[in-house]
């Protein structure tokens, strides 16, 4: 059982390879990456959601016919939405103190959980829940460690030195791009 | 008839900062994944646009109507679930218009329902405004997706293929189609978009000096 879920954990390790050489979930990677501070609360929160939906949402879906590729996504978005209704309201009415700590995040985690699911959603995984506890597990890490790597270029992006144009947002950008450019190295280009 | 004509000016401010000045991709760093993983061709970056357009119109006309009815707390959820429902919808609408076009987008295309532009937008903005903003909202948020991915789109396609239609050129190599590629070339647009503010910032400026010695 442990073995299977550290072999999880370490295949959903892959979805930094996903954040970096795919860009995918880059938008919440940068948002977290501003507020270093929460980032283990955003990342815990990632592990939550993604081991919820994960025993909730990857399930084999009946063959839909043709439009079955749409409906995978679909009803799996459908289920994170039922998992972050359930989470904040539990948390609002029993953990209040909690809830104000973390209501901010629990969104983006939320939605976040559906990005970097999607590659194994569309593949129609189901997992147990050994499984999905490590796929919780290296998910929540993998995202933290993007947070945390990102948090690092930061003040670099803002640096003064660089010409205003590029100060900020087009630095990060670039800055991606490059690290991308190395994980297409790695991978030779294949995402996930 | 003066209230017609602000309501107006008001829905082309908004539309012209979706568009251009507060693009969701450009100056929000919002929707990124289609764009630098799929919007590989001009043919991708239709698909994306109008998968965009068939999300961002009913998500934000439906939270509009009916997003205040839910308490805030719950409001994210609801987007999740509206853009899930609509999702199926929209992607049959897209294949129909442009056949083959959401299978061929592979991932970026599921990924669309939690698109952090569409999501933000029907989120934040919709609820808290009447229905002609938020359609100028859409629109003008789902043409500067759109602006943004048929550039990458055209750029990719030209460098991959050599050839845009009406001008070929020779090929000038592989590896443009994977997202580090997108990622740099959003770098140097948000760069262009970045210098053409602050330039329209200093105008603004001079302009108000002249006006209040």
């Amino acid at each position: 059982m442990f073995a299977e879920m550290m072999a999880t954990a370490l295949l959903a390790l892959g979805a930094e390879n996903l954040l970096f050489a795919g860009g995918s979930g880059f938008s919440r990677a940068l948002r977290s990456a501003r507020r270093p501070a929460a980032a283990g609360r955003y990342a815990l929160l990632v592990a939550w959601f993604s081991l919820a939906s994960a025993l909730i949402g990857f399930r084999p879906l009946p063959p839909f016919g043709t439009g079955g590729e749409a409906l995978r996504p679909a009803c799996f978005a459908a289920a994170a939405a039922g998992v972050y209704a359930a989470t904040a309201a539990l948390l609002r009415f029993l953990l209040p103190a909690l809830y104000r700590r973390v209501s901010g995040l629990l969104a983006p985690a939320a939605v976040n959980t559906v990005v970097l699911a999607m590659p194994y959603v569309r593949r129609s995984f189901s997992f147990g829940p050994a499984a999905a506890a490590g796929y919780a597990l290296g998910t929540g890490l993998a995202f933290y460690l993007a947070s945390l790597l990102l948090a690092g270029a930061e003040p670099k992006c803002r640096n003064a030195d660089m010409p205003a144009a590029f100060r900020g947002l087009p630095a990060a950008f670039l800055y991606v791009g490059i690290l991308s450019m190395a994980f297409a190295g790695f991978t030779g280009g294949r995402v996930f | 008839m003066k209230r017609n004509g602000q309501l107006l000016r008001g829905a082309r401010s908004i539309f012209l900062n979706g568009l251009l000045f507060r693009n969701p991709v450009l100056v929000g760093a919002l929707g990124l994944y289609p764009l630098v993983a799929a919007a590989r061709s001009v043919g991708s970056a239709a698909a994306l646009s109008l998968l965009f357009l068939l999300l961002a119109l009913p998500c934000g006309l439906i939270l509009c109507f009916f997003g205040m009815l839910a308490p805030r707390w719950f409001r994210p959820g609801l987007v999740l679930l509206v853009s899930a429902a609509c999702y199926p919808a929209a992607a049959a609408l897209a294949d129909l218009l442009l056949p083959g076009s959401v299978s061929g987008l592979g991932m970026a295309a599921g990924l669309m329902i939690c698109n952090s532009a569409v999501y933000s937008r029907a989120e934040e903005y919709a609820p808290e405004h009447v229905a002609a903003a938020v359609l100028a909202d859409a629109f003008g948020c789902s043409l500067g997706f759109a602006g943004v991915a048929f550039l990458l789109g055209a750029l990719r396609g030209l460098w991959l293929t050599g050839s845009l239609p009406g001008a070929v050129l020779p090929p000038a190599g592989k590896g443009f189609d994977l997202p580090f590629a997108g990622f740099l070339m959003l770098g140097f647009l948000a760069a262009l978009l970045q210098w053409l503010n602050r330039r329209r910032a200093e105008r603004a400026a001079e302009r108000l000096k002249r006006r209040i010695p």
